[in-house]
């Protein structure tokens, strides 16, 4: 039952997945916490309008369907590839040696077709592209959400509580932010398997969590160590940016009323802290973390392109050109298309971190909802409100 | 220019703790290798053990950890100290001084990082300007674009497409070798900057210029393409901001000519550009691991991942501290020129 002053939006046919979205999380947690719905719905209000403004940016719809298919590829497309990543066929079938895209290979009577072309070993390109969609998948999502939380929990910390341990923290933090980035997780990188590896190998029950992560054979668990190195070297290297802009923004916040208000009554630190300072530091960072998703994302490419991340048999993009660069140019695919790979993955993410840098400033927001509301007169004398 | 000096001191001051910080950094990456380093330094398997004893009595690899830092510290520092270089830190894989090794490989790096920090700026700045003055117009949107494809493309695959078309089909750029001036064999350099392209102009080679340029133009301009959009965009909304703040408005209202404006807006627009080119700073070092591998260039990057691959973790120690140094040094010089540009940094 609309209100008089209740705004009216002209929805798309996207707005209604949306809504639907919003819906059924909301939902949820309503299952979780009874009554949540009704106390919040301004909230979930405001949250269908930041997708309605988000629907009416074509590129960040584009990066959403590319983040989908990301995320879709990266958890079933192991499953579906019509090869396992330790298939050799060329051992067997040697006419699989580097064959181009498009060819189909007839050898001892079995039929094989290869629509992105082979690697040396004769491992079908689509399969490999699709495991290393899983690696890639894997690494960035470990990274963020384990490097995000740690660096946003120190910069509260410092912020917070200032003095020595302000000092200590920041002085901690610069240390690792005066490094380029890349290099000091170079050097992590390559250092760490040799302490992971018998970590791994003789515990059966990581072992088998990590070959289920990386859709990879146990027999590979020794090659599990350099990719969590690497995972570990880009969580070293990604917390102290977290950890800066954080004490920054809550230098500021802490000085509000609101936070000597809730100090006065006896409200815990810890309450303090996530209750009241965390969800106003939290939202430019949340743009952050969806460009850093890319980011990372590159990083893990560019660090298994100079052969620290999977190591034979196992593949993640990087690797597939670290192993095709040798053929180039004349074996194109091996670097064509996992790049390509990455690029559009990565395109996603920062398109969508983009456009979200929008959605959620207030004043382009409040621009985005004036042109979609509907032109109809509202039979009341006050149009519009708060959402 | 009152108080530039205390801040220069007090900025300097800190520098020293967070280069401490990075010493112990860089040795505990070199100590975190379980395997025990000296029988890869003395020739593997078949080493015989009297030099892996000697070896590991060397570089004091049974002593605690605080007296190898120390070993390690005072190898570093007595190579800039002492003129003969005694007690300098030693490569255990060819005996000659990790220092030498890496001073022989640092101007492929400076010469990369100069033509691409060429490319960054005489690209982002000028299409950053006139975005913002043609804002929401094609070019505009093409900015937005080139900064997200930009920051999307992994380095190494732009670098092999690049590498596609202008090697492989045009044949506008060379992949082999590095060119060095003459003077270098015969030592007859006038002035001898360790730069190679610095030198052959000084000398009057301009052939080896141009062989320089065509050299190192492509890796440039891969490594600076992705800068270069972000730079693009970080001039555009910073001359927007300068543009619509309140003097500008006054300085109109005053009547001032067009060229006053401009020059007022660009110099308030600059602060937080030099801070983004600091920035990008480290992650240009970064991608130029990344870009020397991919064409061929035998720079600093090529051998700290060679040092790594070869667990020769005297070289490493020495690389990736020279790259911290030179990112700090880049920032410290970014501090002093910002707070030269705006008084009001120096609090």
């Amino acid at each position: 039952m609309p209100l008089a002053s209740e705004e009216v939006y002209e929805k798309k046919f996207l707005d209604k997945i949306t809504d639907k979205l919003v819906d059924t999380v909301a939902g949820i947690i309503n299952k979780i916490k009874p009554g949540w719905i009704v106390k919040n719905k301004s909230r979930i209000d405001e949250w269908k309008l930041m997708f309605y403004a988000f629907n009416r940016s074509p590129p960040g719809v584009i990066g959403a369907i590319l983040i989908l298919g990301f995320i879709l590829i990266g958890i079933f497309g192991p499953y579906f590839a019509p090869y396992s990543y330790r298939e050799f066929l060329y051992i067997e079938y040697g006419e699989t040696y580097l064959v181009p895209p498009g060819t189909t290979v007839v050898s001892k009577g079995k039929t094989f077709y290869f629509p992105l072309g082979t690697d040396k070993y004769g491992r079908d390109l689509v399969s490999l592209i699709l495991y290393g969609a899983r690696v890639s998948l894997v690494v960035s999502m470990i990274v963020i959400a384990l490097g995000v939380p740690l660096g946003i929990i120190l910069g509260l910390v410092a912020g917070y509580f200032g003095g020595k341990i302000d000092e200590i923290i920041m002085r901690i933090t610069d240390t690792f932010l005066a490094f380029p980035a890349l290099i000091l997780a170079i050097a992590f990188a390559a250092v760490l398997p040799e302490r992971l590896r018998p970590i791994i190998i003789y515990n059966e029950q990581l072992k088998t969590i990590l070959s289920i992560f990386f859709a990879a054979d146990p027999k590979d668990a020794a090659n599990f160590a350099p990719i969590l190195s690497v995972i570990l070297a880009i969580i070293i290297v990604w917390w102290p940016g977290y950890t800066r802009i954080i004490r920054g923004s809550v230098l500021s916040v802490r000085e509000n009323l609101y936070v000597e208000a809730a100090r006065a009554l006896g409200v815990s630190t810890w309450k303090i802290l996530t209750r009241h300072i965390l969800p106003n530091v939290i939202s430019p960072v949340l743009v952050l973390i969806t460009l850093d998703v890319g980011a990372v994302i590159l990083v893990e490419a560019g660090l298994s392109f100079l052969g620290l991340g999977a190591q034979d048999p196992m593949v993640d993009w990087g690797k597939i050109v670290y192993d095709g660069a040798q053929f180039f140019p004349d074996r194109w695919w091996l670097v064509i298309f996992p790049g390509l790979a990455t690029f559009l993955a990565v395109l996603g993410w920062n398109l969508v971190g983009d456009t979200l840098r929008d959605v959620l400033d207030p004043r382009t927001r409040r621009s985005i909802e004036f042109k979609i509301k509907k032109k109809k007169p509202v039979p009341s004398s006050e149009e519009g409100g708060s959402s | 220019m009152a108080g530039l000096k205390e801040y220069l001191i007090r900025r300097a001051i800190t520098f020293i703790p967070t280069i401490i910080g990075v010493t112990l950094i860089v040795f505990i990456i070199a100590n975190i290798i379980p395997a025990d380093p000296a029988r890869a330094w003395a020739g593997g398997e078949r080493a015989r053990p009297e030099i892996v004893a000697r070896i590991r009595k060397q570089y004091h690899l049974d002593d605690p950890w605080y007296i190898q830092y120390i070993f390690v510290m005072k190898g570093i520092i007595s190579y800039f100290t002492s003129p003969t270089h005694e007690g300098a830190i030693v490569n255990p894989l060819t005996s000659r001084y990790i220092f030498d090794d890496i001073f022989l490989r640092f101007p492929t790096t400076f010469q990369l990082a100069l033509f691409a920090e060429i490319f960054i700026l005489t690209i982002g700045i000028p299409l950053g300007l006139i975005s913002a003055l043609k804002r929401n117009s094609w070019i505009d949107t093409f900015v937005r674009f080139f900064a997200l494809t930009g920051t999307s493309m992994p380095i190494f695959w732009f670098g092999y497409i690049m590498m596609w078309i202008f090697f492989t089909n045009l044949r506008w750029t060379s992949l082999a070798g590095v060119p060095l001036p003459r003077c270098y064999e015969h030592g007859t350099c006038p002035v001898t900057t360790h730069i190679p392209i610095f030198d052959a102009l000084i000398a009057g080679e301009f052939d080896i210029v141009m062989q320089i340029i065509r050299r190192f133009w492509l890796p440039g301009f891969v490594l600076g393409f992705r800068a270069a959009g972000v730079l693009a965009r970080i001039v555009r909304n910073s001359f927007l901001d300068a543009l619509s703040s309140d003097f500008i408005e006054f300085a109109k209202a005053k009547g001032l000519p067009k060229r006053w404006i401009w020059k007022h807006a660009l110099k308030n627009a600059f602060v937080p550009v030099i801070t983004v080119i600091g920035l990008q700073f480290g992650s240009l070092l970064g991608g130029a691991v990344i870009t020397e591998t991919v064409f061929g260039l035998p720079g600093l990057g090529r051998y700290t991942v060679n040092a790594i691959n070869y667990l020769n973790m005297p070289a490493v120690i020495g690389a990736t501290l020279l790259f911290a140094f030179i990112y700090m040094v880049v920032n410290l010089v970014v501090d002093i020129v910002y707070s030269a540009i705006d008084p009001r940094i120096r609090y």
